[in-house]
């Protein structure tokens, strides 16, 4: 084949300018010392390594969550180290109180103390972290965590912790309440009540405080109802209104009174005009409770509406429009849910058979009991006692309503236990220290009985503290296994990461001496070639 | 002309002294680019008389070899323009300084420092600087490759000026070459400059060229758009497009005034090729990143707006809200007096392309995804009825009253309003500004809202385990009623006793501060589900509890007044890193799968490129070895030629001595 002058200058001249390019290439790579410098060498392992550097700053970022973490539990443990020193102090002070060799004036003094102890450990409860953050306080971190108020002290914060996360699927809580940690002393348990009929409730006392919590923890919220029905009397007498009061629990069901009595405290009638018969006390278990029935001008809110296609309304025993249906209508729907009644009119129908033909069905289709209708004749549909006036009418039509009732008047009673802390408790005691009692025997009993109870409630209160120390202590080792694991996922993704991105300096090395050698034999072969030349040899 | 041996001689000197200067321009010009080398035709004079001449001047060279590097060329060139530019992209964006993923590793470190300590104001005005940096990491990236696009637009104006003054000299050569050849001079050297002018000029669009009479070049573009023609030459010009003024398109105006657009008609060729870089790498990679930006900010803002700042009001957005896309009407639309916008109705779901919406006829439209040119008309949708249903993907709505219409597509709802020519066209591009429209809303960090608004407070007296797991606000609507103050808190949810079904139920209660709590919303005695949640409706919110409470145990909702320890939102907003919130991808992941297509892009084209000119210096080289010029083959034809010239010279020598001998053989 023909080769020109031309191509023999260029190809080699193409030939050395490849060589000095690749020869560029791998210095620069030994230079970064990065595999790739360009997305086109290794696309997939661009997307990669962003991938990876995500993770490493994710675990960085879990690692200063476990540092934050560590140093604000570091500073629980030692306000809690603080604080059982303190209490282990009043102990001991409350203990020298007991003595009844103790004179008015040492009392005081021992009261003294105990009153820099709470002080102090109200201070340690108030504890800010470095940034000036309560650290007790939950959520309301800008809030003092107890406020002294009249010599007692009330907790201002919440109960909301903080979560922080501390590896790709752990999070743990890095605050600690107060209301958890400190709020540790129960109080006596009360009733608390609450609604329309609040005031039927005149008193209670509570008998057996372990009883009557778990009564009500059983029961849940109970509900003191009172309704007005009629006798149930028959026509042509005339029903008279009868008053009935419940006590039912949170699932509607009917209150037993204490044993051994056991009986259910469910429409238990009563008569609103004797006062006497009115004031009533329910015996329950573990707490008794005084009630003050209302009197006869009691209105019943329990009323059965009718609701539905054509004109429908309640009428009474005479025929007069009345706005309610009767007691047993209204036991009838609490016991079977909104009732559904259908009703088909013919008036083609002849007597004794009633034009009026309807079933009463309850919220699940299926049909319900009623009285039937005592006269055929009238336009009336009675339906246990009550009675609904219906259209005539020439033309034959079915129609439907609904039955349901309103909700009566009640009183709903609940279970109250104030907490109270510790520093309170031992402040009450402070005040009855400081009362003089020299001499005064039943005076001195009664004061003992307080730092005895004082005693009791510096160990619940140590217990609680002692408790929250372990929480802490077994946080701190979490946090340290999710460290260790972060460690390990870090060192496992940077040798990812390095595998991907990081170049292989032998490898390169050799390469840079082979393309070195190359571009070489490209100099050597064109010093070569360019020397021949017919011309040289022509004379 | 006798026959003489002087004659003979004569013709045979002048004919190697021809030949041999032929040799010397072969020498001569044997570096110079686009020269074929010519060799001399020797022939005998026509008998009866003797002697030899120079029949012809012969370029050596071959049409379909000449034909082959041009076309070759245009591929080469084609492929050296986009890799050249996709270098400089690939360059870009393999430095880490640039990367918007780093950005985002360090907008999360600082969101993770207000996880742990919410209330620190240094912490708060950290991350706020944080999210203003990375705000202007994508205007960086969106600027720097709109200043690549302008790049681009300013080659393609100066290429197109290069093709004029080629295609000039190409009709001027025409017009000198066919003048010397009517008059039997030897054009080689002019037809050379044309091959190479011809040549350079398919470095720029791909060329066909026809010679009818042999003489004459008629220059084609790419499909068969006559360029040079005898003498006259076409002009190219750029001009904005029709359907996009930001971006160029290449005219072609012939003899007689008409103008044609031919910017998809240009082949290959460097013009091609930074075209295709434009269409193909450069604007898809600018819409990825303004779908990158949108989707963050929106997802940011939506879960902001969930929490509740240090002045105890509800988040605002933390970003400028990104609520709109482009569109552009076309140029040549009949009727300007419609108005046209797309706003998105779930950012998660915009993909990366373009659209075009085309009125097909008097009630009928078709808007086509530019990405993969799928076409969707009236059928191909569903028809809703208000405007409310327009949150599904292929869902259109026709709003007669107001003369407008509605297309929700892939995460986008565009609207026309106004009557449009049939014909008419407009260019959607949703995600184009997004990245140079990011931009923080808020700098004060006390309104950072990092907690929860509600509070949720456990009664001293529990004695369940119950405990809440989540609080989750469903809407954030500016009217909702937690922001505007409306909501009905504090509520008290109580649990009851098993009912008949052995059910734990609960009961929801308001005004708990009164001596007469009354039933909320008719929320009583409700079955409880651990793990599934409480929906408080109106206020849209719901919470979930887990484990088992006792009855009596009771919790309030309350709204989270002094709660500004709380961290829940900022666990939130910190937890969507790891959601796949585009399109199925997490934010950095979608950053680092553009990495990946604009490398993949960019290793294709290197190898396309080394592909293409070892295609072209082999058929260089085929064409090199016919007419290349070898001074090895040069020195011997010297040699030759002159050896002749002796002989010749010779000859007229041998002739004299003839002539000598006779005139002294006759003198005396």
């Amino acid at each position: 084949m023909r080769i020109s002058t031309g191509q023999i200058f260029s190809n080699a001249n193409r030939n050395m300018m490849e060589n000095q390019t690749s020869l560029l290439d791998i210095q620069n790579k030994l230079s970064s010392g990065k595999k790739f410098t360009s997305l086109a060498e290794d696309p997939v392992g661009a997307s990669r390594v962003v991938g990876l550097k995500r993770e490493l700053a994710q675990l960085d970022m879990f690692q200063s969550n476990i540092d934050a973490s560590r140093r604000r539990l570091e500073l629980e443990d030692a306000t809690f180290g603080d604080l059982n020193t303190a209490m282990d102090r009043m102990r001991e002070l409350s203990l020298q109180a007991r003595n009844n060799t103790n004179t008015d004036a040492d009392r005081q003094a021992i009261a003294h103390e105990l009153e820099q102890l709470v002080e102090y450990s109200a201070g340690l409860m108030n504890t800010r972290d470095a940034k000036g953050e309560y650290i007790f306080s939950g959520s309301k971190g800008t809030t003092q965590t107890y406020l002294k108020q009249d010599d007692r002290y009330t907790y201002q914060g919440d109960s909301t912790a903080r979560n922080i996360q501390v590896s790709s699927a752990l999070y743990t809580q890095s605050t600690d309440v107060g209301r958890d940690l400190f709020e540790s002393i129960k109080q006596e348990p009360e009733l608390s009540v609450t609604g329309e009929m609040a005031g039927a409730i005149t008193g209670y006392e509570v008998t057996d405080p372990e009883r009557y919590a778990s009564l009500m923890r059983s029961t849940g919220d109970l509900e003191l109802r009172v309704t007005v029905g009629t006798d149930g009397a028959v026509p042509p007498a005339v029903p008279a209104p009868e008053y009935r009061y419940s006590l039912l629990d949170s699932a509607g069901q009917p209150v037993p009174m204490a044993p051994p009595n056991n009986t259910l405290v469910k429409d238990i009638v009563f008569d609103p005009t004797d006062p006497g018969a009115r004031q009533v006390t329910l015996n329950l278990s573990g707490i008794t409770v005084d009630l003050m029935l209302p009197d006869n001008t009691f209105v019943d809110d329990t009323v059965a509406s009718v609701t539905g296609e054509g004109e429908a309304y309640f009428v009474d025993t005479v025929g007069n429009p009345a706005l309610t249906g009767s007691q047993a209508l209204t036991d009838l729907i609490r016991d079977n849910g909104p009732l559904t009644v259908q009703v088909a009119y013919d008036p083609a129908a002849i007597l004794p058979a009633n034009p009026y033909t309807y079933s009463v069905l309850d919220a699940a289709g299926n049909p319900v009991t009623v009285t039937a209708d005592s006269d055929a004749t009238d336009d009336i549909i009675e339906l246990n006692g009550w009675s609904v006036q219906m259209q005539g009418g020439a033309d034959a039509y079915s129609t439907e309503f609904t039955l349901d009732i309103e909700p009566p008047q009640a009183a709903r009673l609940r279970f109250e236990q104030s907490p109270s802390n510790v520093l309170n408790a031992v402040m009450e005691t402070v005040e009855a220290l400081r009362e003089p009692v020299q001499g005064d025997q039943q005076a001195l009993t009664l004061q003992n009985e307080r730092v005895n109870k004082a005693l009791v409630e510096i160990k619940t209160a140590q217990e609680r503290i002692g408790e929250s120390t372990s929480k802490v202590g077994s946080r701190l080792r979490t946090l340290e296994s999710a460290e260790f694991t972060n460690i390990d996922f870090k060192l496992m993704t940077e040798g990812t990461l390095s595998a991907v991105q990081d170049l292989d300096y032998a490898e390169a090395s050799t390469e840079l001496a082979k393309r070195q050698l190359a571009l070489e034999a490209a100099y050597a072969s064109f010093a070569k070639i360019q020397e021949l030349s017919l011309f040289d040899y022509i004379r | 002309m006798s026959s003489s041996i002087l004659n003979i001689g004569v013709q045979a000197l002048n004919a190697n002294q021809t030949a041999l200067s032929y040799v010397g321009q072969n020498i001569a010009n044997v570096n110079t680019e686009g020269y074929t080398r010519q060799t001399v035709l020797m022939g005998t004079q026509q008998p009866p008389i003797l002697g030899v001449e120079v029949k012809d001047i012969r370029r050596m060279t071959d049409q379909f070899l000449i034909k082959q590097v041009w076309a070759d060329t245009s591929v080469f060139k084609s492929n050296e323009a986009y890799s050249q530019k996709i270098a400089q992209l690939d360059a870009m964006l393999v430095s880490d300084s640039t990367s918007l993923s780093s950005s985002m590793d360090s907008y999360f470190a600082s969101m993770q420092q207000v996880v742990d300590d919410p209330l620190f104001i240094a912490n708060r005005e950290l991350f706020l600087a944080e999210a203003s940096s990375l705000a202007n990491s994508f205007n960086d990236f969106d600027s720097k490759l709109r200043g690549q696009a302008d790049l681009v637009n300013t080659e393609i104006r100066s290429m197109t000026d290069t093709v004029n003054s080629i295609t000039e000299n190409i009709a001027a050569l025409n017009v000198q070459i066919s003048t010397m050849h009517a008059a039997g001079q030897s054009t080689n050297e002019l037809q050379d400059k044309r091959d190479l002018l011809v040549k350079d000029l398919s470095g720029y669009v791909t060329t066909s060229v026809i010679s009818q009479d042999g003489v004459t070049y008629n220059v084609m573009i790419g499909t068969g758009q006559p360029l040079v023609v005898g003498n006259t030459a076409a002009r190219l010009d750029v001009r904005n497009s029709d359907a996009d003024p930001t971006q160029l398109d290449i005219y072609m105006t012939n003899g007689s005034g008409i103008s044609s657009q031919v910017t998809n008609q240009l082949g290959n060729g460097a013009i091609g090729g930074m075209v295709n870089y434009r269409d193909n790498v450069l604007q898809p990679t600018l819409n990825e990143v303004g779908r990158l930006a949108i989707v963050f900010s929106e997802t940011m803002n939506e879960q902001h707006r969930k929490g509740m700042d240090l002045n105890g009001d509800m988040g605002e957005d933390l970003f400028k809200p990104l609520q709109r896309g482009e569109v552009t009407a076309n140029l040549k639309n009949e009727n300007l007096t419609t108005s046209a916008h797309v706003s998105f109705y779930d950012v998660q779901e915009l993909t990366g392309s373009d659209y075009k919406f085309e009125v097909t006829g008097i009630d009928s439209f078709r808007i086509t995804r530019l990405s993969d040119g799928q076409r969707f008309d009236a059928s191909s949708l569903t028809e809703v009825t208000s405007a409310d249903e327009l949150d599904q993907s292929a869902t259109f709505y026709e709003d007669t009253a107001n003369g407008s219409v509605s297309i929700s597509l892939d995460g986008m709802t565009f609207t026309l309003k106004g009557e449009a020519g049939v014909g008419d066209s407009y260019l959607i591009q949703p995600t184009r500004s997004g990245g140079q429209l990011m931009d923080t809303k808020i700098n004060n960090p006390r309104m950072l809202a990092l907690a929860s608004p509600l509070r949720i407070e456990p009664a001293t007296t529990n004695t369940g385990n119950a405990e809440l797991t989540d609080i989750s606000i469903t809407s954030t609507r500016p009217n909702a009623n937690l922001r505007t103050g409306a909501a009905e808190l504090p509520l008290e949810i109580v649990f009851n006793a098993p009912d008949a079904d052995g059910n734990v139920t609960y009961s929801v209660y308001m005004n708990v501060a009164s001596g007469n709590p009354e039933i909320y919303e008719g929320m009583e005695n409700l079955v409880y589900t651990e793990g599934e949640p409480i929906v408080i409706e109106q206020d849209d919110y719901e919470l979930t509890f887990n484990n088992q409470p006792n009855p009596g145990d009771r919790f309030t909702v309350e709204f989270n007044t002094n709660g500004y320890s709380d961290n829940s939102n900022a666990l939130a907003m910190s937890d969507l890193q790891n959601q796949t919130l585009v399109n199925g991808f997490s934010y950095q992941d979608t950053y680092g799968q553009l990495l990946a297509k604009v490398g993949t892009q960019a290793s294709n084209a290197n190898i396309s490129y080394a592909s293409s000119r070892s295609v072209l210096t082999a058929s260089e080289n085929a064409l090199q070895s016919v007419a290349g010029v070898n001074l090895d083959e040069e020195a011997a034809n010297l040699v030759k030629y002159q050896q002749a010239y002796s002989a010749a010279a010779q000859l007229i020598s041998a002739y004299q001595t003839i002539f000598d001998s006779l005139i002294s053989a006759v003198r005396r």
